[in-house]
């Protein structure tokens, strides 16, 4: 977790062969990119849909037309970008860390970001998964302290479990110094 | 069922020209509710063990909230008017993750039993836990006594009695907790404490009330103050309060609009127009706004602050003003977390500031204000009067060279398109206009870029930065709930970072930023925030 001094504030250094920081660092889950994918894909879907059944509306009703295609030409520019590029980029730019002592977590597109976060202040740790994370066998961490929360995205369940399930204890000991 | 649903909407809407699908659509979104109601609550279990208090939820998005017994602030019991109907309470349980705002874990329905069980959880604690438990209640009972009595909040009435579930009022069995608890009064200890005095009464009895029989014992000296009349009166003139002022402005615009017809402002509008026109007309406008705004802070400032007097034993801090409505806050010193000297514009040239404490306490959404108009060189003293355990550094990394564009470079781009505008609207004769925006814009960003720094001493921390006005802002490790560093892709090409540390407090916890650090100073920061240093430093 030692974080070289490198330019970029740390950021980017010591991404090596397979892109991971130094050791201790560990990544979401591969999977999370497909469902990303996957749910960035239907989001645009029924976006384009949604768009299809105005412009057919239009052209029956005699409405104007051209807000419809200019929405369906914004979700076929867009899709590309959300469902090909930002899932993976965002899969590598993303890496979390725990060890007894904190919690440290970077992410980040256009703007990077490291964040600590000391076992000492956390609160709580839940353990989040919705219908299509379910149905992956995924599932999202969430640490929160007295004054913010911290998402690690996309881990597999079993990991999910542990993790969450060890900085609970791992937090739990530190009692005396919030 | 459905049909049954269906016959008594279609009874009661004698209206005939509804149609039948009406009904059975009407049925078959509340049977869906119901079926959702009911799913919920199924699924809403929860579990009491030795250390900790385990929640499962949810629906579609299934939760298992884990509550560390150590980690629970308060257990508030309540008893809404539903809630009563059925003989069940309503319990809520308080961390202190988002200032206690809103609770971790709210059962709506439980059996004063099963409240019991839960209330029990906050009991055992060792010896300190449970004295600084004390103080915290006593203290939390006391600032809503006086919200009971000016307001006469009830809301803030239970909460402060219930803190804890440890107070006289709970304690009892279960018939008191419904008679004393849910009239909105609070009965109990707070009658007792020195501070629950009003303020008058108070200011009267001065040091006795602040010294009280508490601070005699410790042999700690206590320390009032109020601030004499011209320091107030300098106070209010130097504060330019532009939201406050937009806001009771715009507040008082759709009030007139109810009341005066179109027609009147369309006449106004039309004279102005005849006297003023082109760009002066717009500098004379922006000056009269100005102006206004001033005079209206000036009076909105004399009508909050006014008969600003803050006492302390040493472990609690009392503050309380307000001209009409009196307002009193009380805090333990331990729960201040930050401390924040704001230095506005018209301020800055005075070396003066607000000095303004962030304290961890519901019911408190900002920060408490414990002086007015401080010299910059008296935060020392003041600080350790009031805040002992902050010490007031002094930056010693700021942005280096290469990011004086970054602050400039976008307001004055702003600044351009405004004379652009200016000159597309009125035409050239407005390009004069023009010219102060620019050195505007740029003495705006030269002065946060001077302004911008950080300095780090043994557990001690200061952010400095500025928006319009100055802040400082001084705090220990022990109170950053996190740290984040942050950089934007043109930021990492120039080696700059911004520094974010989070502290909780008010709704939802205070950010504090310095942009456009080095990368180096960025670091140095954040590993000061690591464990390590913190092993090495204190071992």
């Amino acid at each position: 977790m030692e974080s070289g001094r490198g330019g970029n504030c740390g950021m980017t250094e010591e991404i090596g062969k397979d892109g991971l920081p130094a050791e201790g660092w560990r990544r979401s889950d591969p999977r999370f990119i497909r469902l990303s994918r996957v749910t960035a894909a239907w989001v645009h879907g029924v976006w384009l849909i949604l768009g299809g059944v105005w412009l057919a509306v239009a052209v029956v009703a005699d409405w104007p037309w051209i807000p419809a295609v200019i929405a369906m030409a914004a979700a076929v520019l867009s899709a590309p970008v959300f469902v090909v590029v930002i899932p993976s980029l965002r899969w590598r730019r993303f890496a979390f860390a725990v060890n007894e002592h904190e919690i440290e977590i970077r992410k980040g597109l256009i703007t990077m970001q490291r964040v600590r976060v000391p076992m000492a202040k956390v609160q709580h740790v839940k353990m989040e998964s919705g219908p299509l994370m379910r149905r992956a066998g995924l599932a999202d961490v969430t640490v929160v302290t007295a004054a913010t929360s911290h998402h690690i995205y996309g881990l597999s369940q079993e990991l999910a479990e542990t993790v969450s399930q060890q900085i609970a204890a791992w937090a739990r000991v530190r009692d005396e110094d919030v | 069922m459905p049909a049954v649903i269906s016959l008594l909407i279609r009874g009661v809407w004698i209206d005939d020209r509804l149609p039948a699908w009406f009904g059975w659509g009407f049925a078959a979104v509340v049977a869906v509710t119901l079926g959702y109601v009911w799913l919920s609550w199924i699924r809403f279990t929860y579990a009491v063990e030795e250390d900790r208090l385990v929640v499962r939820k949810g629906v579609w998005q299934r939760e298992v909230r884990t509550i560390y017994r150590s980690r629970i602030h308060s257990v508030n019991v309540e008893q809404p008017l539903l809630q009563r109907m059925f003989g069940v309470v309503k319990v809520s349980v308080e961390t202190a993750s988002g200032g206690g705002i809103e609770p971790e874990a709210i059962f709506e329905a439980l059996s004063r039993k099963e409240a019991a069980v839960i209330r029990r959880l906050t009991e055992r604690k060792t010896a300190r836990e449970a004295e600084e438990a004390d103080v915290g209640r006593a203290a939390r009972a006391t600032s809503a006594d006086a919200a009971a009595g000016s307001v006469g909040g009830p809301g803030d009435g239970i909460s402060g009695g219930m803190a804890d579930g440890r107070s006289a009022g709970l304690s009892g069995d279960d018939g008191t907790v419904a008679g004393a608890a849910f009239t909105g009064t609070v009965p109990g200890p707070s009658a007792a404490e020195p501070w629950s005095r009003d303020p008058v009464a108070g200011a009267e009895a001065g040091n006795d009330a602040a010294g009280g029989l508490r601070a005699e014992d410790r042999g700690q000296p206590a320390f009032a103050m109020a601030v004499p009349p011209e320091t107030f009166a300098a106070a209010a003139l130097t504060s330019f309060n532009l939201r406050l002022a937009v806001a009771f402005f715009a507040g008082v615009l759709s009030f007139v609009d109810d009341l005066v017809d179109s027609s009147f402002y369309i006449t106004i509008a039309r004279r102005a127009a005849g006297l003023l026109h082109g760009p002066s007309a717009v500098l004379f406008v922006v000056a009269v706004a100005m102006l206004l705004s001033w005079a209206l802070s000036v009076v909105l400032y004399v009508w909050k602050y006014a008969g600003f007097r803050l006492e302390t034993d040493g472990e609690r801090i009392h503050v309380s003003y307000g001209l009409l409505s009196k307002r009193q806050i009380t805090f333990p010193v331990r729960k201040v977390q930050a401390a924040i000297l704001e230095q506005g514009w018209l301020r800055k040239p005075f070396g003066r500031g607000e000095l303004r404490l962030a304290v961890v306490q519901s019911g408190l959404e900002r920060t408490a204000l414990i002086h007015p108009f401080l010299p910059v060189r008296d935060v020392e003293r003041m600080l350790a009067a009031t805040a002992p355990h902050l010490t007031p550094i002094a930056p010693d990394r700021f942005p280096p060279r290469r990011a004086w564009l970054f602050f400039v470079r976008w307001k004055a781009v702003l600044a351009l398109a405004l004379a652009a505008g200016a000159v597309a609207w009125f035409g050239w004769a407005a390009a004069w206009s023009a010219v102060p925006l620019l050195p505007l814009a740029v003495f705006w960003g030269h002065a946060q870029y001077r302004s911008a720094g950080v300095g780090i001493r043994g557990d001690h921390l200061v952010l400095r930065y500025r928006a319009v006005a100055e802040r400082t802002v001084w705090l220990r490790r022990r109170n950053v709930q996190s740290l984040a560093l942050k950089a934007t892709v043109f930021q990492r090409r120039r080696d700059l970072c911004t520094v974010t540390a989070s502290v909780s407090g008010g709704l939802g916890g205070f950010r504090f930023s310095v942009s456009q650090l080095s990368a180096e100073a960025a670091q140095d920061v954040y590993e000061w925030y690591s464990w390590r240093r913190v092993r090495r430093c204190c071992p």
